[in-house]
């Protein structure tokens, strides 16, 4: 098998100790902020990024270490959500029902160790999806034009928008607000000044780390000031944190279906682990029937979303790869970084950069081993990072985020940019406005402006040829597709639709 | 209680907020145009979604307040009294902030842009310090041990990002 020896190469990549020991500290990383309420993976990625290029690793090495925070980020968050009944992050949402009654019924260790292994299920199953659909993908999008970058980039934004939020009206503006910020700066065509107002440090535009950092470390601190409070019970206790062979088993068949179901959700853009977990849990609570006790306590209903959300991460990571385009806010803030780093994720990545694209599915399967082996012993060590106080946490939160943003450009003036920015993401979120479409359309804005110019300059100014393939056509009518099916199924998307945090990324 | 102002203002904010997007963009001119699109067509595209998004919230905020008022009209007689007021969008509802939030919130965000300015006279270390305190105060900590944990934290961070990173960050006052 082709694919089987590339990934040999893969692990040689992988295995060397510089890329091992950031795959570990990716996934440490991951599972902390994917534990703590409100502090995601995107806030660490985002941080992390002037840090990686201020020091310079490889792409691959980089690629590494941020993918393993995301992935990583889909084990923490079972932890807060089981033992404090607070989700760490919002796919964590439905893990809450039945992980946290086991908790109440003193099953908290069997929830956590069930978590876990469903988790690596999850992980490294999707894995096995993502080496053998990942090339196939990227062969077929190589035949992609302009045209059809711009129609699949309106897809990711329709699709993103049609599931990030439970308002269509304000995901639009959120995108439109990205787009809009994505335009600031020098017009890289015509080196007109746009939106500067005569500000220097803005012809280059808005670096996509202040605003991120702003949008959403920031308004999360911001947020928390709304409650002097610390809401948690300080970790409840859990007993001990084992296997139970007999519930292992049972939940078998539990397991690879959420990790197929996550999957195909996790390829989809804008659907991801939130989606994948809500799916997984409804489709075992229709096949256990009357035999199941969803809602008090079932392991099912923990092991099928975990199983789930983990292996969207993996899937959300093919179209990130092979086309360059995000399905959602975390996976945005990765798409950025990747351009940063000189990377351009495409069609092209796996052939011209195959020690990328192999080194990372090689180092994600590690990535689940260190994962797993620091989510079943260790657990408790990660548990003491929750009863930190929030009067250091949340300072400390915001000394990294300045330290991060003043890294970017040695500037203060990005800092009071993060300022406003934060300011912008708190009111936002209060208005029930979805913050992913914003970074997505930060990201992707440059990108879908040089495809629509490029393709209307390759045609004269033909407006047709947008439409003059039938694969662009075919996008087009996904994209629309995407918005129009769910608000025709719209009361019943509702009543199961995301628990609304208005927090929309993953 | 009628229903907030807050989403009406909002959602006029958005139209605003596209209209002058929108009337900035009229005067990105080329004089020798590269590409038939131009630059002023991607602005333009971003400030009709906002401004879709922005009519129809305005739409759906007003809708929200005639049904509120309603709402307590009809409640006033029943003794019903709040009933869906605060049903609409996007508000956190059931838990909403404590008093004295607004302030917090206010004196944080003054906080961080304090900061920006303070960094460069005072330094990485003090201004981190001192800022690190005020915040763990807004958050109810202790003063004393929030500026010992913020002293601690700051020179951490110098050290990683100074000496680990090779990243420069102003010394300030201590330079001398």
């Amino acid at each position: 098998m082709d694919a089987l020896s590339q990934l040999a190469v893969g692990f040689s990549v992988a295995l060397q100790p510089l890329n091992l020991s950031l795959a570990l500290g990716g996934v440490v990383v991951g599972t902390v902020v994917g534990m703590l309420p409100g502090i995601g993976p995107i806030n660490a990625i985002a941080m992390l990024i002037p840090l990686l290029y201020a020091v310079g690793l490889p792409p691959e090495s980089s690629l590494i270490l941020l993918a393993g925070i995301y992935y990583g980020s889909q084990y923490g968050n079972s932890i807060s959500t089981i033992l404090l009944n607070v989700p760490g992050t919002a796919s964590a949402v439905v893990t809450a029902i039945d992980g946290h009654q086991m908790t109440k019924q003193g099953r908290g260790g069997e929830a956590l160790a069930l978590a876990a292994v469903s988790s690596f299920v999850g992980g490294t199953l999707s894995i096995l999806g993502l080496i053998f659909l990942a090339p196939a993908l990227s062969r077929w999008a190589i035949r992609f034009g302009p045209a059809e970058y711009f129609a699949l980039m309106v897809f990711a934004f329709s699709a993103l928008s049609s599931v990030s939020g439970k308002s269509v009206p304000r995901a639009l503006a959120a995108t439109g607000l990205g787009l809009f910020l994505a335009t600031i700066g020098m017009d890289p065509n015509s080196a007109v000044p746009r939106y500067t107002f005569g500000q220097l440090r803005l012809f280059d535009g808005l670096d996509f780390v202040v605003v991120t950092i702003g949008l959403f470390a920031v308004s999360e601190v911001l947020l928390v000031l709304e409650k002097t409070e610390w809401g948690g019970e300080a970790a409840a206790r859990y007993g001990k944190v084992s296997m139970k062979l007999g519930a292992m088993f049972r939940s078998f068949w539990t397991m690879i279906r959420g990790s197929v179901v996550g999957f195909f959700v996790g390829v989809l853009p804008g659907a991801g682990g939130t989606i994948a977990a809500f799916l997984s849990y409804s489709v075992e609570e229709k096949m256990a029937g009357e035999g199941g006790r969803f809602g008090r306590g079932d392991e099912r209903g923990v092991a099928g979303p975990e199983a789930a959300n983990n292996a969207a991460t993996t899937g959300a990571m093919i179209p990130l790869l092979t086309l360059g385009i995000p399905g959602s806010g975390t996976t945005a803030v990765l798409l950025g970084a990747l351009l940063g780093l000189g990377l351009a994720p495409g069609p092209l990545l796996i052939e011209r950069n195959p020690e990328v694209f192999w080194g990372l599915a090689a180092s994600m399967y590690v990535g689940n081993v260190f994962l797993l082996l620091l989510n079943l012993p260790l657990v408790g060590l990660f548990v003491r990072v929750l009863r930190l106080p929030r009067w250091i946490l949340m300072p400390g939160v915001a000394a990294l985020s300045f330290v991060a943003v003043y890294a970017v450009n040695q500037s203060p003036f990005d800092l009071v940019l993060m300022a406003g920015f934060g300011l912008l993401g708190y009111g936002m979120r209060k208005g029930g406005f979805p913050l992913a479409p914003v970074i997505l359309g930060l990201v992707l804005g440059p990108l879908m402006e040089k495809n629509l110019r490029r393709a209307l300059a390759l045609s004269g100014g033909e407006w047709s040829v947008m439409f003059s393939s039938s694969l662009a056509i075919g996008l087009w009518a996904m994209a629309v597709a995407a918005l129009v099916v769910p608000w025709a199924l719209g009361a019943r998307r509702r009543a199961r639709a995301l628990a609304g945090s208005g927090i929309g990324a993953e | 209680m009628t229903a907030s102002r807050a989403p009406l203002i909002a959602a006029l904010g958005v139209v605003v907020a596209a209209a002058a997007i929108a009337l900035e963009a009229t005067t990105f001119d080329v004089a020798f145009p590269t590409d038939p699109l131009g630059p002023k067509a991607f602005p333009m595209v971003a400030a009709v979604l906002l401004a879709m998004g922005g009519l129809a919230l305005v739409r759906s905020a007003r809708a929200d307040r005639v049904k509120a008022a309603r709402a307590e009209a009809d409640g006033a007689e029943a003794g019903v009294g709040r009933g869906i007021a605060g049903a609409d969008g996007g508000e956190t509802g059931a838990d909403g902030p404590e008093p004295g939030a607004a302030r917090r919130i206010a004196l944080g965000t003054v906080s961080f842009v304090v900061y920006a300015f303070l960094l460069a006279p005072l330094g990485f270390v003090l201004a981190t310090t001192l800022e690190f305190a005020v915040l763990a105060r807004l958050f109810g900590g202790p003063t004393a041990r929030g500026a010992a944990a913020g002293l601690v934290f700051a020179l951490l961070l110098y050290a990683l990002f100074v000496y680990g990173l090779g990243l420069p960050l102003p010394l300030g006052i201590l330079e001398a």
